[in-house]
């Protein structure tokens, strides 16, 4: 029966956690270097979409205008950049977390005054007035340019320290599992499950003693610094911060890869993120002119034909295979 | 008194044109719950449309007007058959495709005609002449702009609250299965409604190119704008979207005339303000 | 007074009066009764006293506090627990995590972002109590729409009073099922001690009768009568209301 069992664990858990190590870990130091680079950014990126995923996914929050957080971890890096001449990230990492949330905080109390279609367009409203302020106000701004240029790789103050692209791959990857895990622990606990009880159904919540308003607030605020932190490992991978990653496009990438990959399962969202990255990368390999339009037409297809996303997909199909192995009772 | 009688009529002119446009997206957005987000692009287009018939073909500007209405309320039935029938009630997947088809309109439009900013174009009788009255003179074009978007108004406000179309179009925005059961093709009013918005949006974009301009970028400006005037005016009916354009056509202007520096914000707390204070917009039914 | 009054309550909606003045107590531990013909308000009763809906003018005591003004969320940690009148179980997620909500609900613990939401040894005894209860354990990792009516309404029923509250409202807990099932209502219902007191709004004459100890009558928003089960049989304005429609 133990041997069963045992058997049974090793398998169904080892085997992807083994296939994903090999993946992220080890292959990377092979790569040639802009494929490390799209690494570096679907990692980026998964990041942002687990933080989407947490108020999209499991409490049922349509935000329009989540990248207000990844933009404002941005340019928080990137002014500590521009403006007081440091790439320390645990000035910039700290900063961005602490930025991202307060602004949650506010945000997150006006844009619940309201629910549906209105929190949707007043989410995206205030991350456009974030890209007026971003665009407008100078001190926000390089010299004579849009945006902030030149962002150096971060800095840890270690004596003797030197980045390359690859040692920040591997940087961000301990940032983005650290950022998975927290995620994932919130997740299963009663507050997250509290989160997907009033997705499921707000009113019956309300009755059973939950305190949704606080819960779909809190959740909100928690979102924003992985967001902040995904928006701030943006700017050290780019170099150059802009007041697009305010801006509607940006907001889109999370809730695309989340439905791709399969909302409200945190590992839904990073296969998403891993798709939309590459293919963005070998369309524009293919056809450097038309490759967004290729995409658009590829996402609207996938939009009407895809349906509880891809993520959950192989999930299910793994299940089966580890099921039927050996096991006379799953 | 000059300065204020001009920002008044830019004001006005200026928001003539947002009501325009956001007229049709309210009421779809209103009656069949459809958050379409291209809408903004259906206004691109027709402005595209209607430069390639006056400016590159040299035909008559009011033709072109036609022209482009007509394709936008074409292109807009298309969206709607195609993909927007398939998605009853998903918002999210509808604010996905519609977002998709964006990017799409916006990269067949850089394909098609070039990324380069286009200048402002209006019929030879209207542009640069102007009507004076006493010592004030005003754009001839602003007047005539003012002018379409009333006729336009209350042609749509008699069709909303006047006519039995109106009255099917508003009764299948609170009751779709008892309007069905009354025996109405609802399907039928939707694809005509939709193709209405369309038309309105896309003569829009030709009478509205003087101020506007055309450009790859318009679909998602314009949007940004629509969104600005239905949340200020209210969604599901013309008077809302008349009231939130022309207020935040006449924040705009005098907004930019007097703090220069925050010109762009004004609008977006105009949008905030009045979420926080009547969520469901000036005019707008509450919940 | 007794563990609930209810004051002059009203409610309008638009230009209709749902409820109007309506005003009556209960005694703790007492088994109270809610019928009227449709339409007359008794939903909309228990809507108020729960916390869904705020009333239009009244008061609402509860254990001596005027809780008019609390939300749901308040009241439920105060011991007032309902079930609705049509299922609000979350159809999507099993009947295990159902129940985990359901008990997780009045502990502090429930704003917990760290532990493992299975781990709680106090939320998963009651989770077993009213599994076995319910006879539900063996289904308990199926989503609960694919249960049957009568499985999904016990367990609500069941869950309820695994809660112990001190103010139990079921909303029509016997609708849809068949006489088989609603005799395992009463059942259940009889089970509890009186130190639960329990409203009812149910139209099952046969089900008013065997539970009631007090009957209220509604009619139009109106209280027509109220009184004990023998008093209410026998009053000729309740025999007229009900005249020709299932009377007992």
């Amino acid at each position: 029966m133990s041997k069963v069992i045992l058997q049974k664990f090793r398998y169904s858990r080892l085997v992807p956690f083994l296939f994903i190590t090999l993946l992220l870990v080890v292959l990377p130091v092979f790569m040639p270097k802009n494929v490390q680079g799209i690494m570096t950014k679907f990692l980026i990126y998964a990041v942002f979409a687990i933080s989407y995923d947490l108020i999209f996914g499991y409490t049922g929050l349509v935000s329009l205008g989540h990248a207000a957080f990844f933009g404002a971890g941005g340019y928080a890096v990137a002014v500590l950049s521009l403006h007081y001449g440091t790439n320390s990230f645990w000035l910039g990492g700290i900063l961005a977390i602490i930025v991202s949330t307060l602004l949650a905080v506010v945000l997150g109390f006006i844009s619940l005054r309201v629910t549906g279609t209105y929190f949707l367009l007043l989410t995206f409203a205030l991350a456009q007035l974030l890209y007026s302020v971003a665009w407008n106000i100078p001190w926000f701004n390089s010299e004579g340019m849009q945006g902030i240029a030149r962002i150096n790789f971060p800095s840890l103050g270690i004596p003797g320290e030197i980045w390359s692209d690859a040692t920040l791959y591997y940087f961000v990857l301990v940032i983005a599992v650290i950022c998975y895990y927290i995620l994932r622990r919130i997740t299963k606990s009663p507050f997250g499950h509290a989160l997907v009880g009033i997705r499921e159904g707000e009113a019956r919540m309300t009755a059973l003693g939950y305190n949704t308003w606080l819960y779909k607030y809190m959740g909100y605020i928690i979102a924003a610094p992985f967001a902040g932190m995904a928006g701030a490992l943006f700017a050290y991978y780019s170099r150059f911060i802009s007041p697009a990653q305010f801006g509607l496009g940006t907001s889109f990438y999370p809730m695309v890869m989340a439905i791709i990959g399969g909302t409200g399962t945190l590992f839904g969202p990073v296969i998403g993120a891993g798709v939309v990255v590459f293919v963005e990368y070998f369309a524009s390999l293919i056809t450097p002119e038309r490759w967004p339009l290729i995409l658009g037409i590829i996402f609207v297809l996938s939009i009407m034909y895809l349906r509880s996303g891809l993520g959950v997909s192989i999930y299910k199909l793994w299940q089966k295979v580890s099921n039927s192995n050996g096991n006379s009772k799953s | 008194m000059d300065f204020f009688l001009s920002n008044l009529l830019n004001g006005i002119s200026y928001g003539m044109i947002l009501f325009l446009i956001a007229a049709g997206m309210s009421i779809v957005l209103g009656i069949m719950g459809i958050t379409n987000l291209a809408h903004g692009s259906l206004y691109m287009i027709g402005a595209y449309i209607g430069w390639t018939i006056f400016v590159q073909l040299g035909m008559n500007f009011w033709l072109a007007v036609f022209a482009g209405a007509v394709v936008s309320g074409i292109v807009g039935l298309l969206i709607e058959r195609i993909f927007l029938k398939h998605l009853y009630k998903q918002v999210n997947e509808q604010v996905l495709l519609t977002y998709g088809l964006v990017y799409i309109t916006t990269n067949l439009v850089t394909w098609i005609w070039g990324g380069r900013y286009r200048l402002q174009f209006t019929a030879p009788e209207l542009d640069m002449h102007t009507v004076n009255l006493g010592s004030f003179s005003f754009p001839l074009t602003r007047i005539v702009i003012t002018i379409f978007g009333i006729v336009v108004a209350l042609i749509l406000w008699y069709l909303q609250d006047k006519t039995r179309i109106g009255a099917i179009v508003r009764a299948g925005m609170d009751d779709k299965e008892m309007v069905q059961g009354l025996g109405i093709n609802l399907e039928l009013v939707s694809m005509a409604v939709f193709f209405v918005a369309s038309f309105v949006a896309g003569l829009a974009g030709v009478i509205g190119a003087q101020l506007l301009s055309t450009y790859p970028g318009l679909g998602e400006n314009v949007l940004l704008l629509t969104l600005a005037v239905i949340i200020v005016g209210g969604i599901g009916s013309i008077q809302g979207a008349l009231v939130g354009g022309l207020l935040i056509g006449l924040i705009d202007n005098f907004g930019k005339a007097l703090f220069p520096q925050y010109a762009m914000f004004t609008i977006y707390f105009a949008m905030i303000i009045v979420l926080l204070i009547k969520p469901s917009g000036l005019l707008g039914r509450s919940k | 007074m007794g563990i609930l009054r209810v004051e002059n309550l009203t409610k309008k909606f638009g230009g209709v009066d749902v409820l109007s003045d309506v005003t009556f107590d209960v005694e703790a531990g007492e088994r109270l009764l809610i019928i009227g013909p449709n339409g007359a308000g008794k939903t909309t009763l228990f809507n108020l006293i729960g916390g869904q809906l705020p009333p239009t003018s009244g008061k609402i005591i509860f254990q001596d506090r005027d809780i008019t003004s609390y939300p749901a969320h308040q009241r439920a940690h105060m011991g007032v627990v309902r079930s609705f009148q049509l299922l609000t179980l979350l159809p999507n997620l099993t009947v295990l995590e159902n129940a985990l909500l359901t008990f997780h609900g009045n502990r502090k613990s429930r704003l917990d972002m760290f532990n493992d939401f299975h781990g709680y040894l106090d939320v998963n005894n009651k989770v077993d109590e009213a599994l076995n209860m319910a006879n539900l354990w063996d289904t308990r990792n199926e989503p609960v729409k694919l249960l049957s009516y009568g499985e999904q309404r016990r367990l609500e029923v069941v869950m309820s009073m695994v809660l112990r509250p001190k103010l139990l409202l079921l909303d029509e807990p016997t609708n849809g099922l068949t006489n088989e099932e609603s005799a395992d209502i009463v059942k259940l219902i009889h089970q509890l001690g009186k130190d639960v007191t329990i409203l009812v709004v149910a139209h099952d004459m046969d089900f008013v009768f065997e539970v009631a100890e007090k009957i209220n009558v509604l009619y139009y928003g109106g209280l027509v009568a109220k009184g004990s089960p023998e008093e209410i049989r026998n009053n000729a304005k309740v025999k007229e209301i009900y005249l020709g429609v299932g009377e007992n």
